[in-house]
């Protein structure tokens, strides 16, 4: 008796994602943000770098002032 | 009178609503549970942009009376889509192109403060040769932080037998006939070369997705101890991340016989345009609506159709004929066209949940007529299939025929007999005839100028 009423405890404190019309998986919802995570880091680092080539072309482009 | 509505009876998973019928129009019911994320899609501007982009179906909201159950918030009226055509009768870049659509609907999505609840590639049709999302329902509200519900979605359906196709055999794709919610991914990874494994993206998106899928299949309450949230510039990456490694993906065409077809056929140039005058012909007696070309190799015929506003299915068996008339129909922007893949000897089932949910290929008929050239003997001769059972099948698709009967005297059928034994004494024209009068009539026949062969009009009695 006391398992059934530990699973019905276990069962209706399942978070899970809510409001989910499919299943996303919990696996797929991990990947997704470690690829995420890595992802954005790279993008960081290209952004970080775009901007530092940028303000360097720039400084070789100012014309001097008149 | 009581006018009969029809449910789409694939469309029962959604509480936000259902499609229906009524008097030959398509309604989808809009439930009050989905009141707030419907209003939202036109006040993000999301719907004005993606008919804008011609990436989603128009609709127009009609009277709730029409509304066939009490939770309804109100209905729409969508068109009509001339055929529905399912993911594992698609070639190659027909998926690929769906698969870009959908990428681009929710970046689109996102950009507008809502995101896909699904990513299922049964959501895409193709109109005029374009991938077009036919849900409207699939939108919700982006909360901020939270993940993509339908990443997992999207993998199975579209990633996966697309890399598959590329990587391993262009055949693969037809496994989505098999699995209705997309191609397992500890499948798709086992099947996918190794090193696929050194392809970061296809590394990411399936092999250590199929892993992490397995790992935390019973993770139960200890979901909470884990970082579940993702900021809305990591997700935009991974959007765009899965739009390179979709586009990335290549097919190494290799020539297959019968895309050589038209280059290798007993026919004169001659012939050949003679035939296409008696078909037209035919065609201009008949005036379907609708056609069907079985058969159609790479569409050189279904285009005489198409051409003259006929709205035309031009499907055959072979995965790169179809690829090819597909890539030519999309290059030239050609209307009333679907490119399809259907092997006529095993047409696509009835599937999903009580085998309704997809229909069959004789479901989503009757057509108003069938070209059926250059395949009588390939369906007699290599199938091994009586005229009689020929005929009652084209009789149950279709309301008239364009055929064409191709004699034993004819090089292409014996180059099919070449290595075998000929048991087919009855395969001559007088059987043909009596065969098909069983469940048609000949209303016109005549011999192609320049070979042996014969073209039927018919008209089902």
């Amino acid at each position: 008796m006391f398992l059934y009423f530990l699973l019905i405890v276990a069962i209706f404190s399942f978070p899970g994602p809510v409001h989910a019309y499919i299943d996303p998986g919990a696996g797929s919802y991990l990947i997704q943000i470690l690829i995420g995570t890595a992802l954005g880091g790279a993008y960081l680092v290209k952004n970080f770098w775009k901007n530092i080539i940028a303000f360097v072309k720039n400084l070789f482009k100012k014309k001097p002032s008149e | 009178m009581k006018s009969s509505i029809v449910s789409e009876e694939s469309s029962f998973r959604d509480p936000a609503g259902l499609v229906f019928y009524k008097d030959g129009k398509v309604y989808r019911q809009v439930n009050n549970y989905y009141k707030a994320n419907f209003d939202l899609l036109n006040k993000s501007g999301l719907y004005k942009k993606l008919l804008k982009e011609r990436l989603i179906l128009s609709f127009k909201k009609v009277g709730k009376s029409l509304a066939i159950s009490s939770d309804a918030y109100c209905v729409i009226e969508v068109p009509k889509i001339p055929f529905i055509s399912y993911p594992h009768e698609w070639s190659f870049s027909q998926l690929k192109d769906a698969a870009a659509a959908t990428l681009k609907i929710q970046k689109l999505a996102l950009a507008h403060g809502m995101s896909l609840r699904d990513a299922t590639a049964y959501n895409i049709q193709f109109i005029d040769t374009k991938p077009v999302l036919i849900d409207l329902l699939s939108f919700e509200k982006y909360k901020e932080g939270a993940p993509w519900v339908a990443y997992r979605q999207f993998c199975q359906h579209f990633l996966a037998p697309l890399a598959l196709a590329s990587y391993k055999d262009i055949r693969l794709t037809q496994l989505l006939k098999n699995y209705i919610d997309g191609i397992p991914l500890d499948l798709a990874s086992k099947l996918l070369p190794k090193k696929t494994w050194f392809n970061l993206n296809l590394a990411s998106h399936i092999h250590f997705h199929a892993k992490t899928q397995q790992r935390f299949a019973s993770v139960g309450s200890d979901f909470k101890k884990y970082k579940t949230s993702l900021s809305r510039e990591s997700l935009n990456t991974i959007i765009e991340n899965l739009s390179s490694t979709i586009r990335s993906l290549k097919l190494n065409l290799n020539k297959t016989e019968w895309s050589h077809y038209y280059s290798f056929t007993n026919y004169s140039k001659s012939s050949f345009s003679a035939k296409k005058k008696i078909v037209e012909k035919y065609l201009k007696i008949i005036k379907p609506k609708t056609v069907w070309d079985l058969g159609a190799n790479t569409g050189e015929f279904s285009r005489i159709a198409s051409f003259g506003k006929i709205f035309t299915v031009s499907a055959d068996s072979d995965v790169l004929a179809v690829e090819k008339n597909y890539l030519e129909a999309k290059e030239k922007n050609e209307r009333n066209l679907l490119p399809l893949v259907v092997d006529l000897a095993n047409p696509s089932p009835s599937s999903g949940w009580a085998n309704k949910e997809r229909k069959s290929l004789k479901e989503r008929g009757p057509v108003d007529c069938i070209l059926a050239l250059a395949l009588i003997h390939h369906l007699a001769i290599s199938n091994n299939l009586p005229f009689e059972k020929i005929a009652k099948f084209f009789s149950e698709i279709s309301k008239n025929l364009i055929i064409e009967f191709v004699p034993k005297e004819d090089s292409q059928v014996q180059h099919l007999l070449a290595t075998r034994e000929d048991i087919f004494a009855y395969y001559n024209i007088g059987s043909f005839e009596q065969a098909f009068s069983k469940y048609f009539k000949i209303i016109a026949q005549e011999k192609i100028a320049g070979s042996r062969r014969t073209l039927y009009c018919m008209i089902r009695k």
